[in-house]
């Protein structure tokens, strides 16, 4: 990860969220993910994450997880 | 030394239920069988003389005042060794006792100096008030008889002095070096008349493996041994009990003072954290208090190119109000941010947050905890529901089985390691999880049962795979299980952990350990009786910290080991004030207490009490603001009492960060390597400067207090306070116990928790509140604090920071007894002594192969960055591993680390870098350009000075 | 036909040449074509008698002795292989009235079999008393030891049976048993003479020990001195070990460094353990928490000794010897300067003057006796008017002495009493463990005292003083050395008063 910046950085780090939440019981891995993005990340990351979901490389599950979050929403509401 | 407010009673106390009654000189007392009638004696106020026993230490029986008589036995026994039986009479005061004391006094004083008057230890010798207490008026045996008085003095050591003509042989020096401390460096050396202490083989002090703990300065009851202090500066006139503010430990003192001058630190016999013993930092190194180099008056600057000047404290506040307001109006709201300080009061802390919170508005406060347990934070809070060890350290005295986690308690936490020693030497066994051979592995009377020695970053897949042996071998507490945690958890994790990929064989390709080897520690620790688990910065500097941290409570929930004394799960906690800095709301997520900000009802509380209104949503961790600084997002930054530059991994992107800054406001005692980029610098005040608590590793909330005025004019929570109000925010503390209490009132596990209380209990172990107005020694006695024990899955994710062919080796890094973090203050004292410089370790194998020697210079170079140190070549750590320290800004490890982190917590993954190592003339370019800047950006101008 | 001898390779026969004897009689019997075995045994103990050859008569073995290797050619020309006359002929050993007057249960077979002979052993009744032991329950052996009256050899006189019993009753992860060989009194030399002569008996008295206090491992602490005893016994225990005897458990030898404190029983334990010799404190009593804090029966040699016979004969055969409250027999060691100096075996309760005198036979030098010490180097010196004093723990510490282990050390009319309680408190100094402080500074202290003393410096307050000195030693030390030396000091002062007074004092 060193000298990954702005996005990629945060793809880097979703990611990591997602594997372990991939890796717990159920079927809520990407809710539970995306949980953890709106407690721990600063909406402004949360916005860039959201922004460039397309351009940088998320696994399914936090692919997922960004797709359910509240920036997501406001984007395709704007 | 022996000079303290606190009684001894001559021999421990007796832990037996039954009493037994008995008569001392006439008067009735009851004390529990096993009680020494010296113990006994005292217990009703009777003084029976004694030179060899205290209280601290197992009785001996080598001095032979405290002879007594007992009806119905014959002779004259030792009350020290001899232990109460009911309905014993015992006489302490008779004809025959007092000629046999004056007899043994009389030899004493034959073979002792007389020279009181000029004594050092005049005032506070227990030979001298022997010889009172005996009545002893003449020396018969002339002077012309043999002597130790001759005999030469060793101050190598350069806190206390051994002089042996003073000595009286009475051994509590060695004892306290085996029993308290656990050195063992000390013996007594020939016999007979020629008997005399010794450290090591007749080496000195400074020579021999004394960790200086200053035990044996402690006991000693004469001036055989005595702090230079003392000798300087005379006999204490009074004292303080404090806090220590070096590690999580929280060891209790008493400073002793002349005046306002501090003569010496005294550990506090009855500090529940560590019972009277203290370490070579608490103990010793407080000098940094005193230093030339700590900056008293307020500095600012417009540009980190310029030299700093001195301003008066209104001028500096009134800077920095405006810069930040100058910032927010510029760059919006969040622009800004702060760090609390682990080594700061609980109360300062809480203003720091307070203040970002409600006179910021934003949630851009972060710890250097961020850095260190916050994946302890969420681990146990996620398993268990609460952020905080399980146990307190008293526990350890019951534990069968003590597994240790990526810490090495003998440096990074001595006190509760000699603790740790006592019950491993009375028969407790050991596990080591640690990719270097800690000292703990092998020391005097200790060896570690199993040693697991896995490659740094593979601690999931090593608890894991002992989950799998658990699981697999049948060994799990079942019962606890069905009583205590989510059984549907249960079951996906059992079926999770019993999967070949998870078995010892499977793992053994990533961990190197051999599955027979990791098999073994899991069944003594599943089947060994109580088993306690410590952990450390090992297991959560990593990218999988976090799940490192709840493989550890789901191990120990599978064995049923919570909420008994004996076992649990517990961190141990780097600095005095990790605990209660995460506790005080540090962290941007959440409030006091570990609460969310998203939780309206609680943001509505605290927003009445402060009056304001408070954001929702998170704010910016301390990598989050320097990521957002580069990127020109972040431009103001409040550190209290940290020093990122030099304890943040990527020390580059790190000064990046600081340097995109327009005002980084600096509040330390020193010019330190954070403030090389700071705009304004404020002076802050040591732990000896002003009121308020520190929480150590077992949630102990302590009292620190005051002894002395602030040197720099305030205590550091007047100064954020100051900051606040110039801010338009009003703070209006009179004292820190008011601070306190509004803590109180907003958080509910420290409802029940004030000064008042504090001073009448001593300490407080959080929760404290209706249900445990006292405070809480073992947590999860009856349930887990979040309902049912969560098990969660622990997939081992291996790191991303791999060895190739560039970087084929990995760096692990940690710390060294005598030097504290990064060192600002220990390297101020003359702790420097035992370890002047990091060094790298390296095994011989790797040395040879690179051609480098023992004390060669070497060149550390990783994908971040390079430095240059000198390595020593050592087999603590396996071929393919080497392990350096971060207490030196000369060599700066922290250039070398990643920006890896955990995944759940951003908690840098400083125990696992792809380093290549290779001889090197000296200092590296970076090292040589970094000092010239730091030249240059400490350049100070003082007032006056025609600038 | 061959001719079967006899001859001891007891370390006091080796030092006069016992070794040199047997290959002058090998050399001899080869010259005069005649075939010869040789037996080596211990010593019976009678040392002026050593080297004594014994050979196999039809009338029994005959003694010839002192042999010295250069009269052997002669003894051997003169029929010495057949029992012939000669000059050093005494006849049938045990008709000599030194021995005669014996009653041998714990030496029976010392200077008689071959120490390393199982078969010899157990021809002579050896293992009759395991074998009992071994038929009954711990607590009954126990019972036999307390029957018995048997009291602790090593000096203090303790009941060996309430010992027992107390480690028996002891709870702890594993016992041991720990036999104190480490006999570093002036005078004495029974632990020795026994290991060396008949070490299948401590070894019996050691297995019957464990038994019956339920350990499973036993050392035997042998001072560094006695090679040949940590000898004899080491290849005694392989002997055992090899016909399956060990059966309660391992055996095993060690050898002591060379300090006399290390005797003391807590000192031993600290040496076992790895450790400087430092006497403990007690309580705890080592039969509570002794060698690794387990409890520990620590016995002498002598002691553990005693008991195959009392288990094979039964404890009132034991119980009806001795006088008073002191039961069985002694093992008198008779030295100094003393015509039969030896191992005299006996009930307790001859007089002391009786043993010196009669059983002693007086003075080897001819001069009159003018101070017997006994109990070692920290007994009391007795006068010549107390020699009606019985052998007996009681008796002896009724007159400030002790019977201790059993030495006796007779002195001549030449001995300056002085000088002796000038030794005694200089041995103190010297073999002192340092620990408390009456014995680490008093014992040095002392010496310079008696050296004022004997200058003539001040002669009534030093006088009195180191009356004080012994005082503080004898209640405040933490073990018998600093407790008992002024028992010699204050026998010397009381019963010799005109040896202190000083050279210029005594010439007016």
């Amino acid at each position: 990860m060193s000298g990954l910046e702005g996005p990629e950085k945060l793809a880097y780090m979703a990611n990591q969220i997602a594997r372990y939440f991939a890796a717990q019981p159920g079927e809520g891995a990407a809710q539970a993910a995306c949980d953890h993005l709106k407690s721990f990340w600063t909406p402004a990351m949360r916005r860039t994450i959201t922004a460039h979901k397309g351009s940088v490389a998320l696994s399914e599950v936090a692919a997922a997880a960004v797709a359910l979050l509240p920036e997501a929403a406001d984007k395709g509401a704007a | 030394m022996a000079k303290t407010q606190e009684i001894d009673f001559g021999t421990p106390a007796s832990t037996a239920e039954t009493q037994v009654t008995l008569t001392v000189d006439g008067r009735t007392v009851t004390v529990a069988a096993g009680t020494s009638i010296l113990r006994a004696a005292k217990e009703i106020g009777t003084s029976i003389p004694k030179l060899c026993a205290t209280d601290s230490l197992q009785s001996f029986g080598s001095c032979r005042l405290c002879l007594v008589e007992i009806d119905g036995r014959t002779g004259t026994p030792a009350s020290c060794t001899t232990p109460v039986a009911e309905g014993m009479v015992v006489h302490t005061q008779t004809p025959r006792l007092a000629k046999l004391r004056k007899g043994v006094m009389e030899l004493y004083i034959s073979d002792h100096p007389l020279d009181c008057l000029t004594c050092p230890a005049n005032g506070d010798c227990e030979l001298e008030d022997m010889a009172g207490a005996v009545g002893l008026r003449e020396v018969r045996y002339g002077a012309d008889g043999a002597s130790h008085l001759g005999a030469a003095l060793d101050a190598s050591n350069p806190y206390f002095t051994f002089d042996p003509a003073k000595c009286i042989v009475c051994s509590r020096c060695v004892r306290a070096c085996d029993e308290t401390q656990g050195t063992l460096a000390l013996t007594v050396a020939a016999r007979g008349f020629e008997s005399a202490v010794s450290p090591s083989q007749s080496e000195t002090f400074m020579g021999s493996e004394c960790v200086s703990c200053g035990a044996c300065v402690q006991a000693c009851p004469t001036a055989a041994l005595t702090e230079k202090s003392v000798i300087e500066l005379g006999q204490p006139e009074r004292s303080v009990v404090t806090t220590c503010a070096y590690c999580g430990v929280g060891c209790s003192f008493e400073a002793q003072m002349r005046g306002e001058e501090l003569v010496r630190m005294v550990p506090h016999k009855a500090g529940k954290a560590n019972h009277g013993h203290s370490c070579v930092k608490g103990r010793f190194a407080w000098g940094y208090a005193n230093h030339r180099d700590r900056i008293l008056k307020p500095m600012i600057r417009a540009s980190i190119e310029e030299p700093w000047r001195e301003v008066d404290w209104d001028t500096a506040i009134a800077h920095t109000a405006a810069e930040f307001r100058r910032i927010q109006a510029k760059y919006g709201r969040e622009a800004v941010g702060g760090i609390t300080s682990s080594r700061c009061t609980n109360e300062e802390t809480f203003l720091v947050q307070k203040l970002v919170r409600a006179a910021f508005g934003n949630n851009n406060v972060d710890t250097c905890a961020r850095v260190c347990h916050s994946p302890t934070g969420y681990g146990l809070k996620t398993t268990l529901g609460t952020s905080a060890g399980t146990h307190d350290f008293d526990s350890v005295e019951h534990a069968d089985v003590i597994m240790v986690i990526g810490a090495n308690p003998t440096d990074g936490h001595p006190v509760f390691a000699s603790r740790m020693k006592r019950r491993l030497r009375q028969g407790a066994r050991l596990i080591v999880l640690d990719p270097r051979r800690i000292d703990l592995v092998r020391t005097p009377h200790v060896e570690a049962a199993c040693h697991l020695q896995l490659r740094p970053g593979t601690n999931v897949a090593v608890l894991t795979a002992m989950a799998h042996v658990v699981v697999t071998e049948g060994l799990v507490d079942e019962v606890f299980i069905r009583e205590r945690c989510d059984l549907e958890d249960f079951r996906y994790w059992a079926e999770f952990v019993a999967r070949p990929e998870n078995s010892p064989e499977a793992m053994e390709a990533y961990s190197g350990v051999p599955a027979a080897e990791v098999r073994a520690a899991a069944r003594l620790y599943a089947t060994g009786g109580r088993a306690a688990i410590y952990y450390g910065l090992g297991v959560t500097e990593h990218g999988q910290g976090s799940t490192g941290v709840m493989a550890i409570a789901n191990l120990a929930m599978a064995t049923g080991n919570y909420g008994r004394p004996g076992c649990g799960v517990n961190p141990l906690r780097g600095q005095n004030n990790v605990q209660g800095s995460c506790d005080m709301g540090s962290f941007p997520h959440e409030l006091s207490g570990y609460r969310h900000v998203s939780d309206d009802a609680l943001r509505a509380t605290f927003g009445a009490l402060w009056g304001v209104t408070l954001d929702r949503e998170p704010g910016m961790r301390i990598p989050n603001m320097l990521d957002a600084a580069v990127e020109g997002d972040f431009k103001g930054l409040y550190v209290q009492g940290e020093d990122i530059l030099q304890s943040d991994p990527n020390t580059h992107h790190v000064a990046a960060g600081l340097a995109a800054m327009e005002c980084v406001v600096v509040h330390d005692l020193f010019l330190n390597e954070t403030a090389n980029y700071a705009h304004v610098f404020l002076p802050g005040s040591t732990f000896l400067e002003k009121d308020g608590t520190f929480t150590n590793a077992e949630r102990r909330i302590q009292r620190v207090r005051k002894v002395m005025a602030p040197k720099n004019g305030y205590a550091d929570w007047e100064i954020t306070q100051l900051i606040a109000k110039a801010l338009g925010y009003p703070m209006d503390y009179g004292h820190p116990s008011e601070i306190m209490d509004e803590i109180a009132a907003l958080t509910p596990t420290f409802a029940g928790v004030s000064f008042d209380k504090l001073d009448r209990l001593g300490s407080i172990q959080w929760p404290c509140n209706d249900k445990a107005p006292e405070g809480t020694p073992v947590m999860h006695v009856d349930g887990f604090v979040r309902g049912k024990g969560k098990f969660v899955i622990t997939e081992y994710v291996p790191t991303d920071e791999k060895v190739g062919p560039r970087y084929p080796l990995l760096l692990t890094t940690g710390r060294i007894l005598s030097q504290y973090n990064v060192g600002a203050q220990t390297r101020r004292t003359a702790n420097s002594l035992w370890h002047e410089e990091d060094r790298l370790e390296i095994h011989p194998h790797d040395a040879e192969e690179r051609g480098i020697g023992d004390g060669d210079w070497v060149k550390l170079k990783s994908r971040a960055g390079e430095t240059s140190l000198r390595a020593t070549l050592t087999d603590r750590v396996a071929p393919g591993v080497v392990y350096t320290t971060f207490h030196h800004p000369d060599t700066q490890a922290n250039v070398v680390t990643t920006e890896f982190s955990d995944w759940a917590t951003n908690c840098p993954e400083y125990k696992v870098t792809a380093v290549q190592v290779s001889p090197s003339n000296g200092p590296s370019d970076w090292q040589e350009a970094y000092e010239a800047l730091s030249r240059r950006h400490r350049r100070i101008v003082a007032v006056g000075d025609p600038a | 036909m061959t001719s079967r001898l006899f001859v001891p390779k007891d370390a006091a026969a080796l030092a006069v040449g016992a070794d040199e004897v047997v290959r002058a009689l090998t050399q001899a019997a080869g010259k005069a074509g005649r075939r010869i075995e040789v037996v080596r045994t211990g010593s019976r103990g009678l040392f002026r008698l050593e080297p004594l050859v014994e050979v196999e008569t039809d009338e029994g073995r005959i003694g010839y002795g002192p042999v010295s290797p250069d009269e052997v050619a002669e003894l051997v020309a003169a029929g010495l292989f057949d029992g012939a006359e000669h000059r050093l002929r005494i006849g049938p050993p045990e008709a000599l009235p030194f021995f005669a007057r014996q009653t041998r249960l714990t030496f029976a077979r010392c200077g008689i079999i071959d120490p390393l002979s199982l078969n010899d052993y157990r021809a002579s009744g050896g293992f009759a008393g395991l074998e009992k032991a071994r038929a009954m329950a711990p607590q009954a052996i126990v019972e036999a030891v307390k029957a018995s009256g048997l009291r602790g050899r090593g000096g203090a006189g303790f009941p060996a049976g309430i010992k027992w019993e107390t480690v028996l009753g002891a709870s702890g992860a594993r016992k041991y048993v720990a036999c104190n060989a480490d006999e570093g009194d002036s005078g004495t030399f029974a632990d020795r003479m026994l290991m060396e002569g008949d070490p299948f008996l401590l070894i019996e008295g050691l297995l019957i020990a464990m038994r019956a206090v339920g350990a499973a491992k036993a050392f035997v602490y042998v001072r560094s001195e006695y090679p040949q005893a940590a000898q004899t016994m080491t290849e005694a225990l392989t002997l055992c070990r090899g016909a399956g005897l060990l059966a309660e458990g391992d055996i095993e030898v060690r050898l002591g460094a060379g300090a006399y404190v290390c005797g003391e029983e807590t000192a031993m334990l600290e040496s076992l353990e790895g450790r400087r010799g430092q006497v403990r404190a007690k309580p705890p009593l080592p039969a509570h928490a002794g060698l690794f804090g387990q409890p520990t029966l620590v016995n002498n040699v002598l002691t553990l000794a005693a008991i195959p016979t009392i288990l094979s004969a039964g404890p009132e055969a034991y119980a009806a010897l001795g006088f008073g409250r002191s039961r069985g027999t002694a093992a008198v060691q008779l030295a100094g300067d003393v015509k039969n100096g030896g191992l005299f075996e006996t009930p307790f309760g001859l007089t002391l003057g009786e043993l010196v005198l009669q059983i002693g036979e007086g003075t080897e030098s001819g001069r009159p006796i003018r101070a017997v010490q006994a109990g070692g180097p920290l007994g009391a010196y007795f006068p010549a008017s107390l020699f009606d004093t019985p052998f007996d723990y009681e008796a002896f510490a009724a007159k400030d002495g002790l019977v201790g282990h059993g030495g006796l050390v007779v002195f001549n009319d030449t001995v300056d009493m002085a000088e002796q309680a000038r030794f005694a408190l200089e041995f103190c100094a010297v073999e002192s463990c340092g620990k408390c402080t009456p014995c680490r500074l008093g014992a040095v202290r002392g010496v310079e005292t008696v050296d004022r003393i004997l200058a003539g410096r001040d002669p009534g307050a030093s006088l009195e003083l180191i009356r004080d000195l012994c005082d503080t030693m004898k209640f405040g030390s933490l073990c018998a050395l600093g407790g008992l030396t002024p028992l010699p000091v204050l026998s010397a002062l009381n019963h010799f008063p005109e040896d202190f007074r000083a050279p210029h004092e005594a010439a007016e």
